[in-house]
């Protein structure tokens, strides 16, 4: 019965498979946990960031438009 | 984490594109975590939720710093060019008043995510309930839509001049 190694291979291909699936949606799991921690703060710095800009363009476009010169 | 890292900001980056793909992504996460909520995977959806989210705040951020500059020199520009300085005025307030409805859905939008950052663990672990992650990602996911229709009032995402 030839048929029988090919379905053990065929079982033990589909074993790997599953274990290198499963192995690696941990591994991605933790490290989309790390990249989501950076992209938080990331997303909080930035928004600093904006409000500094903001400020800041408010000040110079008021200052450009009441310079005496204006 | 150094919360105060500064952030780059390229001089040509293009709002349309990127920044409408992520408000897209964003909303239909959160509508995926929302009918997900029943499942043992509900956690998984409200993360990748909350990256997005956070991709798009910071998208959305980048793209206001680059608008407000070219904005508010364009209308002391034409002001003075036509030497009406109190139609500048009255431009600008008009315009920051706009802006003003941006920088609001943002900071909701920011106060949501980091709300949900807190939350979501307490969840996972059996501290907090499901229906609060749901009611934070359904907040989310409203304020994704109310900045994404700002944004384009305002003319960042191009659909108005």
């Amino acid at each position: 019965m030839t048929i029988i190694p090919v379905i053990v291979g065929l079982i033990q291909s589909l074993s790997g498979l599953v274990y290198d699936v499963v192995s690696g949606i941990r591994k991605t799991d933790e490290q989309f946990m790390a990249d989501l921690e950076i992209i938080l703060n990331e997303a909080l710095a930035s928004g600093v960031e904006l409000r500094k800009t903001l400020a800041d363009n408010d000040a110079a476009a008021d200052a450009r438009l009441n310079a005496p010169h204006a | 984490m150094n919360t105060t890292m500064p952030i780059h900001v390229p001089h040509k980056w293009h709002a349309n594109g990127d920044l409408k793909l992520l408000i897209l992504l964003s909303l239909l996460l959160g509508a995926l975590a929302v009918m997900l909520a029943g499942c043992a995977s509900s956690y998984k959806g409200a993360y990748a939720t909350l990256d997005a989210m956070a991709r798009l705040e910071i998208a959305a951020n980048r793209a206001l710093i680059q608008f407000d500059t070219g904005k508010q020199e364009e209308i002391v520009d034409r002001a003075l060019k036509a030497g009406d300085i109190s139609l500048g005025r009255e431009e600008l307030s008009a315009y920051r008043t706009k802006r003003g409805k941006v920088t609001t859905s943002l900071e909701i939008l920011s106060t949501t995510i980091q709300a949900a950052r807190e939350l979501i663990p307490t969840a996972e672990h059996g501290l907090s309930s499901k229906s609060d992650i749901n009611t934070l990602i359904a907040t989310l996911v409203k304020a994704a839509a109310n900045l994404q229709a700002e944004l384009a009032d305002l003319g960042v995402l191009g659909l108005k001049p």
